[in-house]
């Protein structure tokens, strides 16, 4: 690849895109900006009972809830009298490629299957690459996974090179990466290359597929408690997360508050060489978590199905070190080694679980496995290697790329509140980009009031303001 | 090794055979080629990639050979492991977290009696 192949295979993007997907987004504008998401969505023509039964036939879902009482108890040590949410976990590491990720691979490889490709690539460093691989070997496809997996000096995350160890044991080709965006034009370069079909992570089917996880949590709930969850905490990054569970819960009739969990990585860059190594692990990332809301369709189609801030309630960050206190009290006091990226969510859980009563229920809404490299004891021993301090402290002392500060008790967990007012300012900002505001049809206000949920007065004043600018 | 190319031997010239599990090394894009605003750490650099396969011709390590993926694709670039793997770890209990565990079986234990 040279810098002249790898803008003229950009110029080809459409049209790569189109082949692998078999998606025609441009026929989805439907004015200066907006775009018809719900018809993105239709695309997937199956209802979410009929997903749930592919994914039966797959060996995916239908994992098991639990209800984490020492948790809940532990809690409760330090919360005001008559506070203490009761805890739920959700155990998605029951599937197969042990996340929730299998759910997205499962339709994914299925609706490959069924267009005839020969086989599915994905780009990711994180559990979607061993889903798509495991999917795909139970359908005897062929499957690439591209990671950013090293800095410039060889040096790769733990966990990203165990993802690259399951990969390869499903009979993936893993082409790992060093930092950058570029990743991107390597991607468009195999796709063009083998015609495979492009399972992104911000396609309609890899959303619809999560929406069978929102649907079984009221279920589950339902049967364990009588009623649906109060609050469901769900990991955020790309989106697709909060977008297919909330998509869920809706179907499934309930009123839950949905908060999105990020990790605070706030400061480091995400295409930085430097920076690269100095974050434990590659989950929920506050990095991807902040563009990706505000400019969804920064991702890897042309128009991106996961579009958190239609669903979200609230947004909140919790540190590193909280992650790191989460999965340790998941193993020592419910008995289950777990790996982070469910455990982000649960640091939140455990924070708000203080604030709320106890009659009140929360789903942390996955769990993820764990092993070599997604382990806390090799990723705080890859943090210090990398110059990065650990140690007990309260969670404002924790510096990303820094200081790791473990909290000794569970009242020194909190969580920081992202305000969703501002953000949804910076979606409209960036989505009007190029377009005089006077321009907006109708129909791009409209869409522009489902994308940020803002009332038709609260976002006129937004778009006046801008105007003004 | 795959787990951290930075401890790979440098090359050595020896043979490996045709046919053998193998990893090839690319330059994908020298620094001047690269996008457009990055970080300057990140632009100083090349933009590299590593692939594994099985060797199609015997060839000294540290020469460009063809290998053929899992996949099935043929990618060309330089030989730079024989039977790469992975070695990652566990890891040691660091001393915070068993801090933190001390201090949350004390609160339990204190609840219980309560």
């Amino acid at each position: 690849m040279n810098s002249q192949a790898s803008g003229t295979v950009v110029d080809r993007r459409d049209a790569i895109m189109r082949r692998s997907v078999g998606i025609d987004y441009d026929s989805l504008r439907v004015g200066r900006i907006a775009w018809d998401y719900e018809k993105l969505m239709g695309t997937v023509d199956r209802d979410v009972q009929e997903v749930a039964q592919i994914q039966l036939q797959r060996g995916v879902g239908s994992t098991q809830m639990f209800e984490a009482k020492r948790l809940t108890e532990l809690a409760r040590t330090v919360s005001a009298p008559g506070c203490g949410a009761r805890i739920f976990i959700k155990d998605e590491a029951a599937n197969p490629a042990g996340s929730f990720k299998d759910r997205r691979a499962s339709l994914s490889v299925h609706e490959a299957v069924l267009r005839g490709y020969e086989g599915v690539v994905a780009a990711t460093s994180g559990n979607y690459g061993a889903a798509v691989a495991s999917q795909a070997a139970r359908s005897g496809l062929k499957c690439i996974v591209v990671q950013e997996a090293f800095d410039s000096r060889g040096k790769g995350q733990p966990e990203i090179l165990e993802k690259a160890r399951v990969c390869e044991d499903f009979g993936a080709e893993v082409i790992q990466c060093t930092v950058g965006p570029e990743l991107f034009y390597l991607f468009l370069q195999v796709l063009e290359e083998t015609k495979f079909f492009n399972a992104s992570l911000y396609t309609p089917f890899s959303v619809a597929g999560i929406e069978t996880l929102g649907v079984e949590i009221v279920e589950d709930m339902r049967t364990l408690t009588g009623k649906g969850p109060d609050l469901v905490v769900i990991t955020h990054a790309g989106g697709g997360n909060v977008t297919g569970t909330a998509r869920g819960l809706k179907i499934a009739g309930s009123t839950a508050q949905v908060v999105g969990a990020s990790v605070d990585l706030r400061g480091l860059h995400m295409a930085s060489d430097r920076d690269f190594n100095r974050k434990s692990f590659t989950t929920g990332h506050s990095g991807f978590a902040m563009p990706f809301t505000t400019r969804p369709d920064r991702s890897d189609v042309p128009f991106s199905a996961a579009r958190p801030l239609r669903y979200l309630d609230r947004m909140v960050l919790v540190t590193q070190g909280e992650v790191f206190y989460a999965t340790e009290m998941l193993s020592k006091c419910e008995g289950l080694q777990r790996g982070p990226a469910g455990n982000t969510s649960l640091a939140a859980a455990l924070a708000l679980a203080q604030t709320l009563p106890c009659d009140s229920t929360i789903v942390v809404q996955e769990t993820e496995y764990t092993g070599a490299g997604k382990h806390p004891w090799a990723q705080l021993g890859f943090a210090v290697e990398n110059g990065v301090e650990v140690k007990t402290g309260d969670r404002s002392e924790n510096i990303p790329g820094r200081m790791i500060a473990i909290p000794e008790s569970p009242d020194e967990l909190g969580v920081t509140e992202v305000d969703l007012t501002r953000t949804r300012e910076s979606l409209i900002r960036q989505a009007v980009e190029g377009v005089p505001i006077v321009d907006l049809m109708p129909v791009d206000i409209e869409f522009l009031a489902d994308e940020t949920r803002l009332t038709p007065s609260e976002l006129q004043g937004t778009l006046d303001s801008l105007a003004r600018e | 090794m795959s787990s951290d190319t930075s401890e790979s031997p440098p090359p050595s010239g020896q043979l490996v055979g045709a046919g053998e599990w193998v990893r090839v090394h690319r330059v994908e894009l020298e620094p001047s080629q690269r996008s457009q605003n990055l970080p300057a750490d990140t632009a100083a650099v090349p933009f590299e990639s590593w692939v594994n396969g099985r060797l199609v011709d015997a060839t000294p390590l540290g020469a460009q050979a063809d290998i053929v993926t899992l996949s099935g694709r043929k990618v060309r670039g330089r030989l730079v492991e024989r039977r790469p793997g992975y070695n990652h770890t566990f890891g040691s209990p660091p001393a915070p977290l068993l801090a933190s565990v001390m201090r949350a079986r004390e609160l339990l234990a204190a609840a219980e009696t309560e």
